[in-house]
């Protein structure tokens, strides 16, 4: 019984593609427009209300058996929760007149980068755009981390429009997970390896 | 939609739309009249708690194997929990002087349109008044965002009225679920796509 329960659940995907691409739009908002402190209340609050969404479905793929499902966490704590807390962290710090410049976060994510990048060589026999968008939050990870521990704006900017391509290849993968739920498809193109065997 | 579904929990058809009625009045409300702050207040409370228990219904959903517990999930997030703590979020800023509410809200309300937007041609093996549901929060929420940006209040006035009718048309829902006999309309694809059989 168990094992047929299991079997059942629905595909989380379209959710947390969603949830994961505004986490992408939300890390390129903060990282290229100055920011006021009520921006930093809002935006915080917003990430960490999206974020435990992504939790969630993030663990009902863990439940269905899923390998993804520990990327789904991964990025869930990459992209949401730390980035979310951190937010709100600076906005009281700011209200309270106490410096925060945690530099800590930029180890993180250049931590969660290699993660990434390891995803994305697993991933070259999908989509390329899939490929891609792995390679896109990577990076994002790797020059918001570096932006972060150097006090560099120009990388925090190349790592915020990283996030933007990530976003909306995310948002793309997440359309055609739920045309595929309704049983329609989206064009998904040839995988990397294709690509270059035809070339 | 084909899916398989799992008996073993109950289906929460009933209380997702009561849930959806509830926010599709409350956005009419706001687009409408002039609210007290104390109003303004209890309604982003209300849609907090509606919200996670939005939240749940959609999990159950995706335990269920139903591939409506993704639009479930991110309805739960974008009217409750995101839209509760950005008009809580609102009212403190009111009282607290902050600083002025930064568009970021209306951004991401315009990312979550698109996205159903993109959704709605494969719905339709939908009953036409459920698909038409989904077009008016598409628009109402469009329209709202956009009266953010421009300032513009007869945007805001076709957002309510557009909210409206996904109220009442959730009432409708919620009620199928209860009495059977209820007629349920044609479906999308026997009004729009009459020379392919229905399967």
């Amino acid at each position: 019984m168990t094992k047929s329960a299991r079997i059942q659940i629905a595909s989380p995907d379209g959710a947390i593609s969603f949830l994961f691409g505004v986490f992408g739009l939300l890390l390129w908002y903060m990282s290229t427009h100055p920011y006021t402190t009520g921006l930093l209340l809002s935006v915080g609050m917003t990430w960490i209300v999206l974020s435990t969404g992504a939790l969630a479905a993030s663990l009902l793929n863990v439940f269905r058996g899923k390998p993804k499902g520990n990327i789904n966490l991964l990025a869930t704590l990459l992209l949401g929760f730390f980035p979310g807390l951190n937010t709100l962290v600076l906005f009281s710090a700011t209200i309270a007149g106490i410096p925060y410049e945690p530099r800590i976060f930029g180890v993180i994510y250049i931590l969660g980068s290699i993660f990434c990048f390891g995803v994305m060589v697993k991933r070259l026999t999908k989509p390329f755009y899939r490929t891609l968008s792995t390679l896109m939050v990577g990076l994002g990870l790797l020059f918001l981390g570096l932006g972060d521990l150097l006090s560099a704006p120009v990388l925090m900017r190349l790592g915020g429009w990283s996030m933007f391509l990530f976003a909306l290849l995310t948002f793309y993968y997440g359309l055609s997970v739920m045309y595929l739920l309704y049983g329609g498809s989206l064009p998904q193109g040839p995988s990397w390896k294709e690509m270059v065997k035809k070339s | 939609m084909m899916e398989k579904e799992y008996e073993g929990l109950t289906n929460p058809g009933m209380i997702l739309a009561f849930v959806s009625s509830v926010f599709g009045f409350l956005s009419f409300a706001d687009a409408f009249f002039e609210l007290p702050i104390d109003s303004v207040f209890a309604m982003g409370l209300i849609r907090l708690f509606l919200g996670f228990i939005f939240f749940l219904a959609a999990m159950v959903n995706l335990l269920k194997g139903r591939a409506a517990g993704n639009l479930n999930l991110i309805f739960s997030v974008c009217f409750g929990l995101f839209s509760g703590s950005s008009i809580l979020v609102k009212t403190f800023q009111n009282s607290m002087v902050v600083l002025e509410q930064p568009p970021i809200y209306a951004l991401l309300q315009i990312v979550c349109a698109l996205y159903l937007a993109a959704i709605l041609p494969v719905m339709k093996k939908l009953p036409m008044y459920q698909w038409i549901c989904f077009a008016c929060v598409v628009i109402g929420l469009l329209c709202g965002a956009s009266c953010e940006f421009t300032g513009w209040m007869i945007l805001k006035r076709i957002s309510g009225i557009c909210f409206l009718i996904f109220g009442c048309l959730n009432i409708y829902t919620g009620l199928s679920w209860t009495i059977e006999e209820l007629p349920q309309g044609p479906l999308m694809e026997q009004v729009f796509f009459k020379n392919k059989p229905v399967q």
